[in-house]
């Protein structure tokens, strides 16, 4: 479960944001003459309902309709004596604690006289979930709205880039920051780094460290050698990053560097991989999953996607940043 | 000899019970109990399944987490790149195998429909029945493995709460106190923790995650902490006050360890579970606070402990499972009450043949921190 600080601090991310998130959304409704949508929210698929709420589920899950015109709702497994604390950290005032999340959206679709609505991230709920909404909202049509999801091109969100931005340069500098010493254990380093981490407000950190060879797995207690392998993603008001990193060592190497320039947005995962033989290269994408998905050869890094690109040279040295694909190029966002 | 062959045998009976083929099971980055029963290991990969047959066992990870020696209960790894990878070869391999005509789908509550009809259109013409429900009624009594796992796992959560006793002062802020605790836990080896926190008085009425409040004397402060070893979760429920207790609060602790003792003194083999929830809530109902045991004021007064913090059975008065020995479970009374607001109480305990065992070792009392 997620157990840093969740809050909504407006001077950081202003409810216009939201506001303005919305009435996209609700273009796009009117577009595709569409009544509602609907997404589901978990910690592991919690960046959709996030963008549009900034509601982050520390435990449970939920549903969220957002109807063309009225007010939205939000289903939710977490009983009602924790509802003030989602209000206060979300812009949700309609809040309906469920122990079935398909009936209920159903529901409350058919209670607005919902016809057609649209899925954001169909492919995200869960299968019982889904079924159960299906069953229940018999008469109403059920549509993926996937496009609309690629059409908000978070890697081009300001608001976006900008908390990505705080994330990853907290992320970088807690991880530079570890004395290493001999006998250091791997438990130790992730506890400095997940103290630091929570200590500057992270809501969530997964760590992976590691001085065999290969890549980092589950920090245990034994002590490291060096080098060290570091793969962390860390969460700051609900924005994932991505780093991997060798101590000691430069955070940014010049193999990974190059790797780096030779990137061009449009380039598919498998030229990226093809290109560079000689290291194992992963390319993870931000697009609801979270923290990240990973990306199949096929898929295109596309400008607007937010990526994070990970390699291992030779199984000892590890490199990985976050980056919002821009037109001509891609920006790291994991900088100290 | 396989450790695992007592679950293994289980798993077995579920298969003839459900008359499937096979078992499937998933994990997700955040929930991996289901895959970690079937595969009885550690992994980072964000999602992975597993599948077992009476003839074999298959674990399916992202790449390049699948690089490790099987567990007992597989026979083999496979990974691909993506989710869409690694589900198309779950698919394959059921197409191959000829595995069917119905495989049990453990953890359809989280597997994204994304991934099930990729592997449905690869598998052909495979009935996958719901089966999570089926597993989670089978893992309310721990094996043999499971119950040395959670065993060896206890002392982490009396070391975290110990360490939480440590970090509570006034002037912290309640998630400076939780960076402190995943710090140490992190430096004692945990997989993973859920942890709740509230702080203040007769105005707390739940347990969260931490906010920006700033804890000061007098302060009632509770922590619901679960530390992960080995892939099990103890739970361990505690109430400490910043400074000497008011007399309020040593009422309403008092009332809330009788309540707790009630539910350790009852539960052995042959109890319902309804008679442990009935057994805390009369002890509120003497006091005169029965209406503080609903739904309205608490969520269950306990729950099953394991591979994930919050398993069945619910403790509530209208479930009728009965305890069987081996079942590992915390009785917690943990409720809000107008004489100090929300408070927590309970320990992970194991039903034994004829009684409970606590597995933890912290003192089961009213803490005090320095006010």
């Amino acid at each position: 479960m997620k157990r840093g600080l969740i809050e909504w601090d407006h001077a950081e991310l202003p409810p216009a944001v939201f506001e303005r998130r919305a009435a996209l959304a609700r273009d796009y409704m009117r577009q595709q003459g569409l009544d509602g949508l609907a997404a589901f929210s978990s910690m592991a698929q919690a960046d959709v309902v996030r963008y549009f709420t900034h509601f982050l589920p520390y435990f449970n899950r939920a549903v969220y309709v957002l109807p063309r015109e009225g007010e939205p709702i939000l289903l939710c497994g977490l009983s009602n004596r924790v509802h003030g604390w989602i209000r206060s950290t979300t812009n949700i005032s309609n809040i309906e604690a469920s122990r079935d999340l398909g009936a209920s959206a159903a529901r409350a679709i058919a209670e607005r006289g919902m016809k057609r609505v649209g899925l954001l991230g169909r492919g995200t709920f869960p299968v019982q979930i889904l079924s159960s909404l299906a069953r229940g909202a018999e008469g109403v049509e059920l549509v993926s709205a996937d496009d609309l999801l690629a059409s908000l091109r978070w890697g081009e969100d300001e608001d976006e880039l900008r908390l990505r931005r705080k994330a990853g340069a907290l992320t970088a500098r807690s991880i530079a920051e570890v004395e290493l010493r001999q006998g250091l254990t791997a438990g130790e380093f992730a506890a400095y780094v997940d103290r630091t981490l929570r200590l500057a407000a992270a809501e969530d950190v997964l760590l992976q460290i590691d001085s065999s060879r290969g890549w980092p797995g589950i920090p245990g207690t034994a002590p490291l050698g060096w080098p060290a392998r570091i793969l962390a993603q860390a969460e700051y008001k609900g924005h994932w990053v991505q780093i991997g990193r060798t101590r000691p060592g430069p955070a940014v190497p010049d193999w990974y560097r190059q790797l780096i320039n030779r990137i061009r947005p449009d380039q598919s995962v498998a030229s990226v991989v093809g290109d560079a033989s000689d290291l194992d290269v992963r390319i993870y994408a931000s697009r609801g999953g979270s923290p990240f998905t990973a990306m199949d050869l096929d898929e295109t890094i596309e400008p607007g996607l937010i990526v994070a690109i990970m390699a291992l040279r030779e199984s000892v040295e590890l490199a990985g940043d976050t980056f919002a694909v821009r037109r001509g190029e891609l920006e790291c966002l994991t900088t100290e | 000899m396989n450790r695992y062959a007592e679950r293994l045998g289980r798993l077995y009976a579920l298969m003839d019970e459900e008359q499937v083929a096979g078992l499937l099971f998933y994990g997700s980055q955040f929930r991996k109990d289901y895959l970690r029963y079937a595969a009885p290991v550690p992994t980072p990969s964000a999602y992975g399944f597993c599948l077992l047959t009476r003839e074999s066992g298959h674990l399916f990870l992202e790449e390049p987490w699948h690089e490790i020696d099987p567990p007992e209960t597989v026979q083999a790894t496979h990974g691909a790149r993506s989710p869409r990878g690694v589900s198309h070869l779950v698919g394959g391999l059921i197409r191959k195998r000829g595995i069917g005509p119905r495989i049990g789908l453990v953890g359809g509550d989280i597997l994204e429909v994304g991934l099930m009809e990729e592997i449905q259109a690869v598998a052909g013409a495979v009935e996958f029945v719901p089966a999570t429900k089926e597993l989670a009624a089978m893992r309310m009594v721990k094996d043999s493995e499971e119950l040395a796992a959670i065993r060896g796992a206890a002392h982490l959560a009396d070391e975290g709460y110990a360490a939480f006793v440590k970090a509570c002062r006034p002037g912290r802020k309640q998630f400076e106190i939780v960076a402190d605790v995943e710090g140490f836990l992190r430096t004692i080896g945990a997989e993973d923790n859920f942890m709740l926190i509230a702080s203040g008085g007769r105005d707390v009425y739940g347990m969260t995650p931490p906010s920006g409040r700033t804890l000061q004397r007098g302060d009632n402060v509770i922590t619901e902490l679960t530390p992960q070893l080995g892939g099990y979760y103890v739970q361990i429920c505690r109430s400490l006050t910043l400074g000497p207790p008011s007399p309020e609060q040593e009422r309403s602790f008092d009332i809330f360890k009788r309540a707790a003792d009630a539910a350790v003194a009852l539960i052995k083999p042959g109890v319902t579970v309804a008679e442990v929830a009935r057994a805390e809530n009369d002890v509120f109902r003497a006091e005169g606070f029965g209406e503080y045991c609903t739904e309205q004021y608490t969520r269950v007064r306990g729950h099953g402990v394991g591979l994930y913090p919050d398993e069945d059975p619910v403790v509530w008065e209208d479930v009728q499972t009965v305890l069987q020995e081996g079942m590992v479970l915390i009785a917690h009374p943990n409720t809000y009450l107008p004489l100090s607001g929300y408070m927590v109480f309970g320990d992970t305990l194991v039903v034994t043949r004829d009684g409970c065992e606590i597995l933890t070792r912290t003192e089961r009392k009213l803490f005090e921190a320095q006010g």
